[in-house]
């Protein structure tokens, strides 16, 4: 296992009686933010929840530092700070309260990086948490996780229900927090693309419990979008990023500069689209019926 | 089980429901000391403290876990560096702790003749443990409304079934006196009980340690 690697999820695998999720695996490295993008139902909070162990995988292992974790593994939650998108401090204590539980808890926290942070994102320390809107909640929860030194920190749905201007202060955070903390890991997850694009260094996007795309954000801005009616011309390649068909027309989100960009620049039957956001072209896209030969 | 974060677990639920609990136990008390005046002669009302310590459970068991449920601060106490084992026998430590204070100083106070001989206030005092532990599990496991009904079932059910069989039987009922009567009797009794206590907060404790998250919030 690599270095930089925080978490390794193999062949992950949870079912449920109406719901399935992976198998899936995936590698988070150190000093990246992935945006998780699915919509509702489609297995974020489940994925989050096996990395924060709080749901028990019934198949795959999750290893971390070339070890597989165990089931309710202190060592490892002290690493991670999860932060869910239903919010759930104690309600009757107070924010400098909440903070010194956990300051109790995790073994690693730092009492002048709470207080910087406190400084910083403006926490109202004698207000009891049942009175904060849920934006505060949320930092609250990246005041904690950042106190401890997380290695990796999980915030699931956290611009979910703000308003625009809660959802632009929660995004200029996680983008500072990450240029701060080069060893930090973030995983976001979203059903909002336009939050993941200005935050995010790595796309996921899960749909129906299956990871449909996995690839660095900056990828998307060199890639070409192409679409072609006749399907199936272009065969299995790594330069293939994505690859959807609609109503009999298929699409092909191809590696930029790459030989087959070139080859398929030069082909009449394959036209270059340009949305106004790839993201966008791309998460709606792999909604749609997707061939898994890239 | 680490000390220190048990310690800290006890003292986040004393600050939370403290207030509250103070509360309770003087209604209680002073309810107590209410009927008493009425009793006859201002005698003891042992029926009556146990019956209000019987409640003590019930109110703690939603304070402790209902709302924890509810709330879904379960979820977030088990994502920090917190075992299972040691949240949940902080729960059944917390509510065991202020089930003896009460029946201590209530039945002391009121029902001094409970504790003569002082084998049948130690076996009343397992049972109200037994009556809290059901209690906490039923609430853990399950957020059904009438889980605490059917939890006091669980504890009333047997004794009543019990006492109608040996209502009726003079044999049956002189044998259970003997019994009771015996030194072993009371002592072999309270040991059941805390036998019954221990095995539910282990089950609980073992159910916790292997739920999803998602199972011990609403």
């Amino acid at each position: 296992m690599n270095a930089d690697t925080v978490l390794d999820l193999v062949d992950i695998q949870r079912r449920f009686p109406a719901f399935e999720l992976g198998p899936l695996s995936l590698k988070l490295r150190r000093g990246r933010t992935y945006g998780l993008l699915g919509p509702n139902g489609a297995g974020k909070t489940t994925l989050l929840d096996l990395i924060a162990l709080q749901t028990r995988p019934t198949a795959g292992t999750l290893r971390t530092e070339g070890e597989p974790l165990s089931w309710g593994s202190r060592a490892w939650k002290a690493r991670l700070s999860y932060v869910r998108e239903v919010v759930a401090f104690y309600d009757g204590l107070t924010v400098a309260e909440t903070l010194r539980l956990a300051s109790r808890l995790y073994g690693r926290w730092d009492p002048t990086v709470a207080a910087r942070l406190v400084d910083t994102l403006e926490l109202p320390l004698d207000r009891r948490v049942r009175e904060l809107s849920k934006g505060t909640k949320v930092k609250l929860g990246i005041a904690s996780a950042l106190a401890h030194h997380a290695d990796l920190l999980l915030l699931d749905e956290p611009t979910a229900g703000l308003d625009p201007s809660a959802r632009a202060d929660v995004q200029a955070i996680v983008r500072d927090m990450a240029r701060d903390h080069p060893q930090l890991c973030v995983v976001f997850s979203s059903h909002i693309f336009e939050d993941l694009e200005e935050t995010a260094t790595d796309l996921l996007i899960l749909r129906n419990g299956r990871l449909v795309f996995e690839a660095p954000a900056d990828v998307l801005s060199t890639s070409t979008l192409y679409r072609t009616g006749a399907a199936g011309t272009v065969g299995p390649s790594s330069d293939v990023l994505a690859r959807w068909k609609h109503e009999d027309t298929e699409w092909l989100l191809v590696l930029g500069g790459s030989a087959l960009d070139a080859e398929l620049r030069q082909r009449p039957d394959h036209a270059e689209e340009r949305p106004s956001s790839l993201l966008s072209a791309l998460y709606h896209g792999t909604g749609h019926r997707r061939r898994d030969d890239r | 089980m680490n000390a220190r974060i048990l310690m800290t677990l006890l003292a986040k639920d004393l600050w939370l429901h403290g207030l509250p609990l103070l509360l309770l136990i003087s209604v209680l008390l002073a309810a107590c000391a209410g009927v008493a005046q009425f009793a006859p002669r201002r005698g003891p009302i042992p029926g009556f403290v146990f019956n209000m310590n019987m409640l003590a459970p019930l109110l703690l068991s939603e304070w402790l876990i209902a709302r924890e449920r509810a709330k879904r601060s379960f979820a977030w106490l088990r994502s920090l560096p917190v075992d299972d084992r040691t949240v949940a026998v902080g729960k059944f430590l917390y509510a065991a702790v202020v089930s003896v204070a009460l029946w201590t100083v209530s039945s002391a106070l009121f029902a001094p003749v409970l504790w003569s001989p002082w084998s049948t206030g130690l076996v009343l005092q397992c049972s109200l443990l037994v009556l809290g532990a059901l209690l906490i599990g039923a609430r853990w496991r399950t957020n059904w409304r009438y889980a605490p009904m059917a939890a006091v079932g669980v504890f009333v059910g047997p004794i009543l079934i019990f006492l109608a069989l040996v209502g009726e039987d003079t044999a049956r009922r002189a044998a259970l006196v003997a019994w009771w009567n015996a030194p072993y009797g009371p002592p072999l009794a309270a040991a059941g009980l805390l036998l019954i206590y221990v095995s539910i907060v282990w089950s609980t404790v073992r159910w916790i340690e292997r739920a999803d998250t998602y199972q011990l919030v609403d």
